[in-house]
């Protein structure tokens, strides 16, 4: 099992393999850090094609970059995160998710079908409100609970101090919070 | 459904975790687009840590617009060299076609370029 350290250290050692001749390193890299930026990208963007074009663009920054990188800075999946934050930026359409209608697979063999539809409304409540976040906010909320980065973490990819990542994510949530309460009735909650 | 009444937070959590599990899986032609590219990049740094002096100084001449470019700088320069060293009195020739008689040196080592000279007449 890796702690951070060891993490942060086979990730850096990897690309300066890369950087160096090792093409087998880049399947490593690929395989550990894509899935998420893939993911990231998808919530951003709010659709399969988007996200495939934005999570390909920043790998191939990723290898291009990899001779000038030193292995004292920052994490490669902190650099790779603020790279895909920013390309979402560009390309972020208020849109609403276009493949909800493309029903994924449930997590949960046991979902009844109102389940199911309940987890897409929800899914996509969401996904609206976030949208309807000033853009700090919404970068901040969703790297904290959706992508499960610490603090310290968002703080090097925003470029910003853990106090003000910390204020960003709980105006961000009041916010969605106070959003989120219109669609209360459409979601089927009661008070009771 | 019922709100959780212990914890008015977790209305959130219940979205965050909907969200997090809506995430596609990543179709497979992603990751090998992921490493085509890797392997290209990888190839063009081969070819810019390989390169020797002489791959560098022809680049060089490329941008000066190749073989032809060079032939002609190379002959202005050393005919630029030549007039330079051995210019051929022009004198003559000017005074021939212009019917002048008379010409006044000007040695532009001396003071004021030889202006001085000029003042002192008038």
């Amino acid at each position: 099992m890796f702690n951070g350290l060891q993490k942060k250290e086979t990730d850096n050692v990897l690309l300066v393999a890369f950087a160096n001749g090792d093409r087998r390193a880049a399947q490593q890299l690929t395989g550990r850090l894509m899935p998420k930026i893939y993911a990231h990208a998808y919530y951003r963007l709010g659709n399969i094609a988007d996200a495939e074009d934005v999570t390909q663009e920043v790998f191939l920054k990723l290898w291009k970059f990899a001779p000038k990188w030193k292995q004292d800075r920052a994490q490669v999946s902190t650099w790779l995160y603020r790279v895909v934050s920013n390309l979402c930026k560009d390309r972020y359409r208020l849109a609403t998710l276009e493949d909800l209608g493309n029903a994924q697979e449930p997590t949960d063999g046991t979902q009844s079908p109102s389940d199911k539809i309940d987890e897409q409304y929800r899914q996509k409540a969401l996904y609206d409100a976030m949208s309807m976040l000033p853009e700090n906010q919404r970068l901040a909320v969703q790297l904290r609970h959706i992508d499960e980065l610490t603090n310290s973490q968002i703080a090097e990819i925003m470029d910003l101090s853990v106090e003000a990542v910390e204020s960003l994510t709980a105006r961000g949530k009041r916010k969605l919070i106070k959003i989120l309460q219109t669609h209360k009735s459409e979601l089927g909650y009661s008070d009771g | 459904m019922v709100k959780n009444k212990q914890n008015p937070k977790d209305d959130l959590s219940i979205f965050f975790e909907v969200a997090k599990s809506s995430t596609p899986e990543v179709h497979p032609d992603l990751k090998v687009r992921i490493l085509r590219d890797a392997d290209k990049t990888r190839d063009e740094l081969d070819l810019v840590q390989n390169r020797t002096w002489l791959d560098r100084a022809l680049d060089c001449l490329k941008e000066l617009g190749g073989f032809p470019s060079a032939v002609g700088f190379t002959a202005s320069l050393a005919a630029g060299v030549c007039i330079g060293f051995y210019s051929p009195d022009w004198s003559e020739v000017l005074a021939s076609v212009f019917q002048i008689d008379t010409f006044d040196e000007v040695d532009f080592t001396s003071s004021f370029f030889g202006m001085n000279e000029i003042f002192e007449d008038t």
